[in-house]
């Protein structure tokens, strides 16, 4: 047994995966089998600590885990296993959580091969340099084809699969395997802890009693309770509290983190946004020469208006938001009025999911029952007087004379897809006004197209879509690739001859009378007759595009009520009337709150 | 005030819940039934007869108005109706000039058992016409055609009923304005003192909605054509001498059914038999729609009702408070061509009108569903066609 320093007895890593493919499961095997927890400790998936999560399978937050592994060379391991989130939308927490890292398991499914999040997060990583190797998962499922699948990553990614380890993480198979390649196939850190600290801030949180924890992987030197260190980017400086390390689920705070380790401290920081991720700590008495290559803090790439389904319960949003937000820097708000719906707020989103998430959250953690408007994206608008100007609210859109041109952002797409559904894909792709830039064969039945695609839309309902028309064959990434000049037109719908701000939103000319129609339709349905003729607009620019007339309430009346039947009728008077206490007026009409949710209903576009 | 309600005499409902067979839009407790059920359940009514009149004569309260319904109460040979109007006389005190309504089907009865009706004292008869066209009938599931409907109401003439009403029904599957205005033409023939002109609705659990549901039912007509039928019907009756003083009912001067009055105006009633409703002294109670139950409870001897305890026998009691009368003073006394009256309120309820239903009274005003007329607030013809849309803003729950 050779003597090893104790720097060269980390590994630094993460696993990723397409979604669905194992990644969470494995991380659960690999921290059984170190045995920092006895199985009765286990909760199923020991990373996703958040209820959310847990129910929909993915990993939003990253997080970290040290594990203590005795290798068969009979030397104790320090594994830190550095959990990222599988889906794009939270492709900026991976790329943080990969800085952390100095190598990778790639998990492919033997089931179903390589898919677009494999390459994409795969690429990601070798951007970061990290060292990768794959592991085939699933490999006791009757359809698997662990050959072809390694293989295939050999021909694809190009990098060498022959000894990939095949396991079963779901039935504990393999693990070992697994374990010995982290020692082997993944650097140890080469840090110099006598060297000035420079730690790398790659996550933080905000936790109720310790304040911001900050979580850092140090390139050299230490940190300990007391060190006074400096964030480089904004020069403030705070006295360490506390260091520790990641215990699953857990922090478990020790003496000192020195070069090398992943971990956190904290310095009584009040607000997240103190400490940015990507942001370079150093000591302040003994600072380091320059700051690590940080990384652009996150976009929100989607907006949408949330209000309170009861405008009573406005403060109640605003201080979960407040809060939402210490432990989701991505998340941004800002107050705006809505005539239909009242006091709420147009927030920023990582994308489409995201939303979702913190929607699903503010309605679990805070009991709030929400209104999301239509989401959007950023468009600019350069005006005729040569400024520009970001519009994140269609409210917001000035007169049309006063604009020059206006822009929306596109993705540059790539969607793996089996070559049965390439026709019906390039279609879908083509009706979102897609720009077809070419495919690219995995294998004989297999393919990725590559697509530019307008933001605003894949934002609605595109996944599913793509799930619909290939019978859940197809996988998609995306990232942003920039803005270009387009052709845009806010749509109103009028209720009434009244434009109802909330439903209003900018839409492609093309495609701003399909969706105007649909609109009308959908809200003739959802608004009850009224006393007199309503009519349903939906407009461009004072242009009636599409309309739809609810025609007035012509007949709601009871035949008969006698000795009998008094009780009965009383109730379905006091039901009607329940039923107007939820509507909501709009000019002198209306609407069933419901109505509102109905046709903003994400994904419902169809 | 108070005091003079209590007084008031009280109004009785007797439910008879056979049929020969169950019409396809009716939602009645009503069925077809074996001899031995029926006289299990007329015994177990005329012990609920009893103990009620036991209760009304320590209250001192007279009788009014009588009403057999059903179902189907001329399905009652005529010694059993004479048996339960027998009892009526023996422990209810009944006015002199009361009110004594039968509901008839015409395929139950003849000039003779028409002629035993109304001399045991039956002096206003209800008859189920529903459509003189027999294309109607049938798809109603009627018993009877038009040619037993004209004999019956020939035959209720001859046999001395001067006071009497049929029951029609519009905005039939299928039906046509024509048609609909022939049927009332057919009717206005016969010159009936009171007519009752029902807008079909398709309740859950008939068959009609059973149909409906299966497409099996010609198409109903539109809310527009329904309207038409029934505005024209105020004016095509008016010409005739009738005069529409409820929502559903038209009668002419001094003929309209005092019975029904009763249950707009708020005034007490005794409902017997299964299924029936009541409100007595600030209480609705309501007798369980289970015929074995019923008749088990009142064979046994079982008491009435208890206002006391509010609980126990057959019945289900709510009582009403006082937000709940002024509620059904509302709902109730607005389905009334005449309205409600703002003098009555106050002196009912010791605080004006106004002051409680205030906004409501002043939006439907506005919005022309409501007029007022002196002391008078009634609906108007468009507020009768929305008027649930109207009344539900009197509840105050």
């Amino acid at each position: 047994m050779s003597e090893l320093s104790q720097q060269e007895r980390i590994r630094n890593f993460c696993i990723v995966a397409h979604i669905d493919h194992g990644k969470s499961t494995l991380a659960d095997r690999m921290i059984e089998k170190t045995g920092v927890l006895t199985k009765r400790e286990m909760q199923d998936q020991v990373l996703d600590n958040i209820d959310v999560e847990r129910e929909r399978g993915i990993t939003i937050k990253s997080q970290a885990v040290r594990l203590i592994y005795h290798a068969k060379d009979g030397n104790e391991y320090t594994f830190n296993l550095i959990d990222t989130p599988g889906h794009v939308d939270f492709n900026y927490e991976v790329s943080r959580s990969l800085a952390a890292c100095d190598g990778a398991i790639l998990v492919v499914d033997a089931t179903q091969g390589i898919q677009a999040q494999t390459l994409a997060n795969c690429y990601l990583a070798m951007e970061h340099d990290l060292e990768v190797f794959p592991v085939i998962n699933k490999i006791d499922l009757p359809s698997a084809h662990p050959a072809e699948v390694k293989k295939e990553i050999e021909d694809v990614i190009g990098i060498e699969a022959e000894d990939a380890p095949e396991i079963s993480a779901k039935n504990g198979i393999g693990i070992d395997d697994v374990l010995e390649e982290v020692v082997h196939r993944i650097p140890a850190p080469k840090g110099d802890a006598s060297a000035p600290l420079k730690a790398l801030i790659f996550d933080s949180l905000y936790d109720n009693y310790k304040g911001v924890v900050v979580f850092i992987r140090l390139r050299d030197g230490k940190v300990k309770r007391g060190t006074k260190v400096r964030f480089m980017s904004t020069g403030a400086v705070e006295e360490v509290v506390e260091v520790g390390y990641f215990g699953p689920g857990r922090f478990i705070p020790c003496d000192e983190l020195s070069a090398g380790m992943v971990g956190y401290f904290t310095a009584s920081i009040k607000n997240i946004r103190d400490a940015r991720v990507g942001d370079t700590v150093t000591e302040d008495e003994n600072p380091c020469a320059e700051a690590l290559p940080g990384y652009k803090p996150a976009q929100p790439m989607v907006f949408a208006g949330l209000y309170p389904q009861d405008t009573a319960r406005y403060p109640e949003l605003k201080d979960a938001l407040e809060k939402f937000q210490l432990s989701d820097a991505a998340l941004s708000y800002e107050p705006e009025t809505s005539q239909a719906l009242g006091f709420g707020f147009r927030c920023g989103f990582l994308g489409l999911l995201h939303m979702e998430v913190v929607l699903e959250r503010l309605e679990r953690e805070y009991d709030l029952d929400i209104i999301a408007t239509a989401p959007g994206v950023v468009y600019k608008v350069y005006k005729t007087d040569g400024t520009m100007m970001e519009l994140t609210n269609p409210a917001n859109l000035p007169d049309p004379s006063e604009i020059d041109h206006m822009e929306e952002p596109i993705v540059s797409a790539e969607i793996m897809v089996t070559s049965e559904f390439i026709g019906p894909i390039m279609q879908l792709c083509q009706e979102r006004r897609g720009v077809y830039l070419s495919t690219e064969y995995i294998e004989k039945t297999r393919a990725v197209l590559h697509y530019e695609l307008p933001l605003n839309e894949i934002i609605y309902d595109f996944f599913d879509a793509l799930k619909s028309r290939s019978k859940g064959y197809a996988s998609f990434d995306y990232e942003l690739k920039g803005y270009v000049p387009s052709k845009l037109v806010k749509l109103d719908i009028l209720v009434n001859k009244e434009p109802v701000d909330a439903l209003s939103f900018i839409v492609h000319e093309d495609g701003a009378y399909e969706r105007g129609r649909r609109m009308c339709e959908k809200l003739k349905d959802e608004i009850p007759r009224q006393l007199f003729e309503v009519p349903i607009q939906a407009a461009v620019g004072g242009r009636i595009i599409a309309r739809e007339t609810i025609k007035p309430l012509r007949k709601d009346v009871l035949a008969k009520c006698y000795g009998g039947d008094i009780s009965r009728k009383k109730k379905l008077l006091e039901k009607q009337k329940e039923g107007k206490k939820r509507m909501q007026m709009v000019g002198n009409v209306e609407v069933p709150k419901e109505a509102f949710i109905n046709v903003l209903k994400l994904g419902d576009t169809k | 005030m108070e005091e003079e309600r209590e007084k008031h005499p009280v109004s009785i409902y007797l439910h008879i819940p056979f049929c020969r067979r169950k019409c396809r839009y009716c939602d009645f407790l009503s069925g077809p039934a074996g001899e031995e059920e029926r006289s299990a359940y007329l015994a177990a009514l005329g012990r609920e007869i009893e103990d009620a009149g036991r209760i009304l004569r320590a209250d001192g309260r007279w009788v009014d108005t009588v009403f057999f319904g059903g179902g189907t109460p001329t399905i009652l040979s005529v010694s059993e109706i004479e048996h339960l109007l027998f009892l009526l006389s023996l422990h209810v005190s009944i006015e002199s000039d009361a009110e004594i309504t039968m509901e008839c089907n015409p395929g139950t009865v003849d000039y003779e058992k028409l002629c035993a009706l109304r001399e045991m004292g039956v002096n206003r008869l209800s008859i189920g016409v529903q459509s003189f066209r027999d294309e109607e009938l049938r798809l109603l599931g009627r018993i009877h055609d038009r040619e037993t409907a004209e004999a019956c109401i020939r035959d209720a003439r001859r046999a001395g009923f001067a006071n009497l009403n049929l029951d029609l029904m519009s905005a039939l599957p299928g039906q046509t304005y024509d048609h609909w205005i022939e049927n009332l033409n057919t009717a206005v023939f016969f010159d009936p003192e009171h007519l009752s002109c029902y807008s079909l609705i398709l309740e859950e659990g008939t068959e009609f909605y059973r149909m409906q549901q299966k497409e099996e039912l010609p198409p109903l007509p539109s809310d527009e054509e329904d309207r038409r039928m029934y505005h024209d019907t105020g004016s095509f009756l008016e010409e005739h001498g009738y005069r529409r003083y409820e929502i559903s009912n038209y009668a002419k001067p001094g003929f309209s059914c005092r019975h029904n009055e009763g249950y707009w105006t708020g005034h007490d009633y005794l409902g017997l038999g299964a299924g029936a409703a009541s409100l007595y002294r600030h209480v609705r109670f309501t007798n369980t729609r289970d015929l074995a139950a019923y008749t088990a409870y009142f064979s046994g001897g079982g008491t009435a009702f208890d206002l006391e305890h509010l609980t126990g026998g057959t019945k289900t009691y709510e009582k009403l408070s006082r937000e709940d009368e002024m509620s059904e003073f509302m709902f109730l006394g607005l389905r009334r061509m005449e309205g409600v009256s703002f003098q009555d309120f106050q002196r009912r309820f010791g605080v004006s009108l106004s002051s409680v239903f205030g906004e409501p009274v002043r939006r439907h005003l506005q919005e022309g569903l409501l007029q007022e007329r002196g002391d008078r607030l009634s609906l108007t013809e468009r507020g009768i066609d929305i008027s649930n849309f109207v009344l539900c803003d009197f509840l105050l729950t």
